[in-house]
């Protein structure tokens, strides 16, 4: 089954991870492979596109939190873009947004990385 | 330059004629046993990969049974967090085993049962987060059962003779009657 799917492009130092499906403790290890990849490439500049993620769990949301300190000690970050309602709710339960920024474009997000 | 998948949809290959009995559907027996008459019931094998499924089958009786799609989506969400604790933490990779799922509509709630035979733990014995300090400490994981309460009307979890049963209720209209005094 094919229900999760990630893809990856270079968007200038920008590491661009578009995100497709659900989000579980199915698919978890294989986002927190792609990142593990990009962190180790030293691609500390992430964006992360939801705009095709219909569903995450706190297993989803554990390998946000599991590589922000990482990339940040290295002057990047992991910014969150284009979420649909439904994710944005769990990221909003569990006071999320004030760890990560979320941001409405993904154009917006790379617009953020190109300040700093 | 952006990465093509090329992943050929699947079709079904069961083009041979003729409806297909298959064992291994969802169980909806209708007999009285532990959760009561009237509930669907679902066992799968604990396994990451299937649930999706139970996310499914849950999400369809509580759409159906009238709630609206936020609460749906709690719903959702709350029992696949306990279904994730039950594969990780009641099984573990060393002793896999069944989860069973029930669920019952009433006139005033959605009533959802996860069983399993694993490893049982004290449910009152889990602190709760504090969010802030959590955050702020970078913490990974142990946020399924804070969810759970937060989705959830009334989370109880008991163990009795190697089954463990955790139960959720959500109440239509948002909130147990029985807590609106504040």
């Amino acid at each position: 089954m094919d229900r999760f799917e990630i893809a990856t492009r270079q968007a200038g130092a920008v590491s661009v991870v578009s995100l497709r499906g659900y989000l579980d403790a199915h698919t978890a290890p294989e986002f927190e492979q792609v990142l593990q990849t990009l962190v180790d490439e030293k691609h500390v500049r992430i964006v992360v596109n939801c705009s095709g993620l219909n569903y995450i769990s706190s297993a989803g949301l554990g390998v946000f939190m599991g590589f922000i300190e990482n990339v940040r000690s290295q002057n990047g970050d992991i910014k969150l873009a284009e979420l649909t309602d439904k994710v944005f709710r769990v990221f909003d339960l569990l006071g999320f947004p004030v760890l990560f920024e979320i941001l409405k474009r993904e154009e917006d997000a790379l617009a953020k990385f190109e300040k700093t | 330059m952006p990465s093509r998948s090329s992943k050929k949809r699947k079709t079904p290959t069961d083009a041979s004629g003729g409806p297909s009995k298959r064992g291994t559907g969802p169980l909806r027996a209708g007999s009285p046993a532990a959760s009561g008459r009237g509930a669907a019931r679902l066992r799968v094998p604990g396994l990451t990969g299937r649930l999706e499924e139970i996310r499914a089958f849950v999400s369809g009786i509580a759409r159906r049974s009238g709630f609206v799609e936020e609460e749906v989506n709690k719903i959702e969400l709350a029992v696949d967090e306990a279904c994730s604790n039950v594969i990780e933490h009641a099984y573990g990779e060393e002793r896999p085993g069944d989860i069973d799922v029930s669920v019952r509509a009433d006139r005033d709630r959605l009533t959802v049962t996860v069983s399993d035979n694993g490893k049982s733990f004290r449910f009152d014995g889990v602190p709760v987060p504090d969010m802030k300090q959590y955050l702020s400490e970078l913490r990974v994981g142990g946020l399924g059962i804070y969810l759970m309460r937060m989705l959830m009307d009334d989370v109880t979890y008991r163990s009795r003779a190697g089954r463990n049963e955790l139960r959720m209720v959500k109440y239509r209209g948002g909130g147990n009657p029985a807590r609106k005094k504040d």
